[in-house]
């Protein structure tokens, strides 16, 4: 069973379009949504939760669609937004008792396992968090009742580094179970990098790319060479090329590219940003 | 929907404490000088806009967001709220019934037997205000949502309190029997209308 299925999902504003994205994300694996901020990761991801009505498509969560199921589908579904929406004045025990109430699956022990995790005092009111205390919180919820699909928006943004790493392993320990699966949008692309077997690229509400990142990797690589060399070379085996007095430097399909060529593995950010500014020229 | 509830009851017990001592206040000093309505008539009309209050504290923590992600229907979401109005209009209903009787059976000022159909009357008016907040809310946002209400509610409200402010008694021996089957009937029917309206803008957002 697939995880998430979109197929052709649109959503029209005034301003933005989110043009027929379409993508799958396999159970058991972990998918990246890259996008600059606007890209329409947020809107992708509200759609798949139903806050957005699509204008057209279709979306399977965890099997089930949306339009028909969604609150079945969401008991096994758990959600961090970019901003965790729990009222101000409450605290993580008083959080921990609404919430037993809504899912059926509330694990009450995971969730004070998650606090004692977390170093989140029970007792202190969610508006004197710091946002990494917010955070955490919001995932020590999405955890406590035995979700089979993590949504992450944004989630790690505006972390500290080692709160973030805290995160990103609690990411890694939850898809060690082999139905757990994650689909995590974010512009810090180096996280996704560490985290993701599926890497989708958004730009300006449009799906440039859905591959698995194993194959993104091997399909491009960085060569460094001289720029007689590069000119040498097929032009349309190279989506990329900085030329600099101190050398050359491009990103090139590696299929075409002769084995005589020292190549490194290209980094996704690379990829994102170039693909990115290929769409805007 | 018992979680929902339990999540505005805390956000009532540690946000809304003014509001609530407001409350006592009000009815005590309705109970000491019963020819004059203001006080019951800001009781009512403050226990009216906790739910409004309520919302508006949602959207600016993002709950309104966040209960989205949540396995509860959008029509659970937002029946959710109007429930809530009328659980507490019928608390505070109680509460006053409970005082005046009292107060008539201890003083023997008549205050129960003379106030009790304006006072119902009263509380049926007040959910107006929800009544035609909400779908401008939850349609439009609390801010623009506010402003229709102000424009639409604001000169009705006004026009009540003249009327009540001098001589409450003998408005609620006259008048507004005559008008009691119309609110009766009217307002509940505007609140379900509104209900409905509610869940289908929350629906199609």
């Amino acid at each position: 069973m697939n995880a998430i299925e979109l197929h052709n999902v649109s959503k029209e504003y005034t301003d933005f379009t989110l043009d027929h994205i379409s993508f799958t994300l396999p159970s058991g694996c972990i998918l990246g949504l890259i996008g600059e901020n606007g890209a329409g990761k947020s809107t992708t991801i509200k759609l798949i939760l139903d806050l957005l009505q699509k204008d057209s498509g279709t979306i399977k969560l965890l099997g089930k669609e949306t339009s028909k199921d969604i609150c079945l589908a969401k008991e096994d579904v758990g959600v961090v937004l970019d901003e965790v929406g729990i009222p101000g004045c409450l605290n993580a025990r008083m959080v921990g008792h609404v919430m037993a109430g809504i899912f059926r699956q509330w694990c009450d022990s995971d969730f004070r396992m998650y606090l004692k995790k977390f170093q989140i005092p029970e007792t202190k009111e969610f508006k004197n968090y710091s946002r990494g205390m917010k955070m955490k919180l919001g995932i020590a919820i999405a955890l406590s009742h035995n979700p089979k699909l993590l949504i992450l928006d944004e989630a790690t943004s505006g972390l500290d580094p080692v709160v973030r790493d805290e995160v990103l392993n609690i990411f890694y320990e939850f898809t060690r179970e082999e139905d757990h699966s994650i689909l995590i949008s974010s512009h810090i692309v180096s996280d996704l990098e560490k985290l993701c077997d599926y890497i989708a690229f958004l730009h300006h509400g449009k799906l440039l790319l859905f591959e698995e990142k194993d194959i993104l990797r091997n399909a491009y690589a960085a060569v460094h060479c001289t720029e007689k060399q590069l000119s040498e070379l097929n032009p349309t085996a190279v989506l990329y090329q900085n030329i600099t007095p101190y050398g050359t430097e491009a990103i090139v399909k590696r299929d075409a590219i002769p084995n005589s060529f020292s190549m490194k593995p290209v980094s996704i950010e690379e990829l994102f940003v170039i693909m990115a500014n290929q769409t805007r020229c | 929907m018992k979680c929902l509830f339990l999540k505005d009851f805390y956000v009532l017990i540690k946000n809304f404490k003014l509001y609530l001592l407001m409350e006592l206040i009000f009815i005590a000093a309705f109970l000491w000088d019963s020819s004059n309505a203001t006080y019951l008539f800001f009781s009512i009309m403050t226990i009216g806009l906790i739910p409004i209050s309520l919302l508006n504290n949602d959207e600016q923590t993002r709950w309104n967001e966040y209960s989205g992600t949540l396995p509860c229907s959008k029509a659970l979401i937002v029946s959710e709220k109007y429930l809530f109005e009328l659980i507490l209009q019928l608390s505070l209903f109680m509460i006053m019934t409970i005082a005046m009787f009292f107060s008539e059976t201890v003083y023997h000022n008549g205050i129960f037997s003379d106030c009790i159909f304006a006072i119902s009357a009263m509380h049926l008016c007040s959910l107006l205000m929800p009544t035609l907040y909400f779908p401008f809310c939850i349609k439009f946002g609390i801010e623009r949502g506010r402003i229709a209400y102000y424009i639409i509610c604001g000169p009705l409200f006004a026009l009540g309190f003249s009327l009540l402010q001098n001589n409450f008694k003998e408005v609620a021996q006259t008048a507004l029997p005559s008008i009691l089957p119309l609110v009766l009937c009217g307002i509940p029917l505007l609140f379900i209308i509104s209900w409905f309206l509610s869940i289908k803008f929350y629906r199609a957002k």
